[in-house]
């Protein structure tokens, strides 16, 4: 009688939905970083 | 004078000192710490946070030998999955591969919430390799953390600290998207599974299940099923859809299997949970009338039973044995040659045929199994013996073949005749083994206040020759109120308390196997399978005495 040894399907495309929505998480923190660091730097540097 | 000036400048070395200090401290604020916490510690806590990210897709996408360990077929079986462990009292899983959420899932989310408990205290990494250095400092040159090591510190503390909110917050907040994500996904999987399940459940029930075991009459609503993978030898107990598969399932050795009970019986062998028998092919897809026959010794339960198959003219038969009783059927029947007694003290194997029928829905099945259990009168006469009819537990409906020649009435106006003789009445009353079987039901929690009750008046064709039975037709309100006023008032009012529904019938088994035929032997049996949504053929339309 022969294991499978690979995770099922189901597995598989549960976790590529999850390194989608990882990926999709670090985008957002990226773009948020983005749209705040110029803000950021402006504080920190002409607050005097 | 002296002393006072000295310690006039003293004191204003020290002010000039402290404000110095004051002012470098200041700079340090403003030049180093202040711009430090503003830039480092977002980018700090946006680095923690797509550590984070990095290391959810690491976990469950990276390298296979970084990957958690895979929930197999064997664990799930094993009982080692918290959510796949069955209930108190089920029997254990099927060696099958699991849904993601029920099974792989808390492996994955327990797995990257480890990982970033890790990640977490890593950000701490560059304070215990700053600290020692600040020590070794603040130790050689005294006050160097209060004077200059503070902004420092304050830095790589903050830093420190931002890190690990970053990864705490961006775990949590990717941890909370996942679950969503998740929950969505397994909101869709629980209305597949939920829907498949109901729907199997549905279909089952209106092609008459459950299946009966041709061995042991046990109904089997779950048979067992063999897997089909090539190499494979397992069964799979319970194919419902659930958290191993909601439309297909996956054994452990491979084999991809429909889930649903009605599906995997038209694929995969079944047998029997109780004996192992096989069950027939497509047993629970194939609807079936499972129909005891009973009546007391002589009442004409086996004549009875020959004769309606004969009129249902167009039956296959999936086995020998119900072939050979056919045949033989029909030749005693064709030849109104003299029924054998049938065999007591044996137990009685159903007369299975394979009709073609008309459905009331779909056209799921254009087949129905009849089952006849004729089983020897004395199983009804005798409470030890009637116990062991266990295929009375599993009918779908009852023939109940009444002698009318122990109908008081008529066997006060024939006793001595030569009628009564032709007639070879039941030996026991009627109402006895009524009571008799229904009381067996009863013991046996058989719901027959669910079940319907076709009550056949046999020997119609000598009853012409009787005066009380003159105004009788084969109406089955006519037979009904014949039948109480003739003495049988009692049994009339027990069935129909008891039964579901009750219907009369008039029945010649010399005469009525002739299609069309007004004391027609199979009009019981239509009347029963029109009960489960099966047509044979036509059947009258008469209204139910209840």
């Amino acid at each position: 009688m022969t294991e499978h040894e690979e995770p099922s399907f189901s597995v598989k495309v549960n976790r590529l939905l999850l390194t989608g929505g990882a990926f999709a998480f670090a985008t957002g923190v990226v773009w948020g970083a983005v749209l705040v660091a110029p803000w950021l730097w402006r504080t920190a540097f002409t607050w005097y | 004078m002296e002393r006072v000036g000295i310690v006039v400048l003293a004191i204003l070395a020290g002010a000039g000192v402290l404000i110095g200090y004051y002012l470098l401290a200041e700079l340090a604020v403003g030049y180093f710490v202040w711009p430090a916490f503003l830039l480092l510690l977002p980018a700090a806590a946006a680095a923690g946070a797509l550590a984070a990210a990095g290391t959810a897709v690491l976990t469950v996408s990276g390298p296979r030998g970084h990957r958690p360990v895979t929930v197999t077929p064997a664990m799930v079986s094993a009982g080692e999955i918290p959510l796949l462990v069955p209930r108190r009292g089920a029997v254990r899983r099927d060696h099958a591969w699991p849904a993601y959420l029920p099974g792989q899932a808390q492996v994955d989310l327990w797995a990257v919430a480890g990982k970033l408990v890790r990640l977490s205290r890593g950000g701490w990494y560059p304070v215990r390799r700053v600290a020692p250095l600040i020590r070794e400092l603040h130790e050689r040159v005294q006050l160097t953390l209060a004077v200059v090591g503070w902004p420092v510190a304050a830095v790589v503390l903050g830093g420190a600290f931002a890190w690990s909110a970053g990864v705490v917050l961006g775990g949590t907040a990717l941890l909370v998207l996942v679950l969503v994500l998740l929950g969505a996904l397994e909101a869709l999987r629980l209305a597949v599974a939920g829907g498949a399940r109901r729907l199997d459940a549905v279909v089952r029930s209106r092609l008459g299940g459950p299946a009966g075991c041709q061995e042991c009459y046990r109904p089997v609503p779950l048979p067992w099923f063999r897997c089909s993978g090539p190499d494979c030898d397992r069964t799979h107990r319970d194919l419902r859809p659930g958290a191993l598969g909601a439309w297909w399932r996956r054994c452990g050795c491979g084999q991809l299997l429909p889930t649903t009970v009605f599906r995997a019986a038209r694929r995969l062998d079944h047998y029997c949970p109780a004996c192992s028998a096989d069950l027939r092919e497509r047993a629970a897809t194939i609807p079936e009338v499972r129909v005891p026959v009973i009546g007391a010794v002589s009442a004409g339960k086996t004549r009875l039973t020959f004769a309606a198959l004969l009129e249902l003219g167009d039956v296959e038969f999936d086995d020998e044995a119900s072939r050979r009783v056919f045949d033989e059927g029909a030749r005693i029947i064709r030849e109104r040659a003299e029924t054998s007694k049938t065999a007591a003290g044996h137990f009685p194997a159903a007369v299975t045929v394979r009709l073609r029928v008309r459905r009331g829905f779909g056209q799921l099945g254009e087949h129905a199994y009849l089952h006849l259990f004729d089983a020897a009168g004395e199983f009804y006469q005798d409470w030890d013996e009637n116990a062991a009819l266990s295929f009375l537990d599993n009918a779908t409906g009852l023939v109940f073949v009444l002698d009318p020649f122990t109908v008081p009435a008529v066997l006060a106006e024939t006793a001595g005749q030569e009628v009564l003789g032709r007639a070879h009445p039941a030996t026991r009353d009627a109402e006895a083994t009524y009571q008799l079987t229904v009381q067996r039901l009863r013991l046996f929690r058989v719901p027959i206040d669910r079940l319907p009750l076709a009550v056949a008046v046999v020997k119609a064709d000598l009853l012409t020759e009787v005066a009380a039975a003159a105004d009788l037709t084969p109406d089955g309100t006519a037979i009904r109120d014949w039948l109480a006023e003739a003495g049988l008032d009692n049994l009339v009012l027990a069935a129909d308390r008891d039964f579901g529904a009750v219907r009369y019938f008039l029945v010649s088994s010399l005469e009525g196997w002739t299609p069309g035929h007004p004391l027609s032997a199979a009009a019981p049996l239509r009347w029963l399978m029109a009960r489960r949504g099966l047509t044979p053929n036509e059947i009258p339309d008469e209204p139910e005495v209840r």
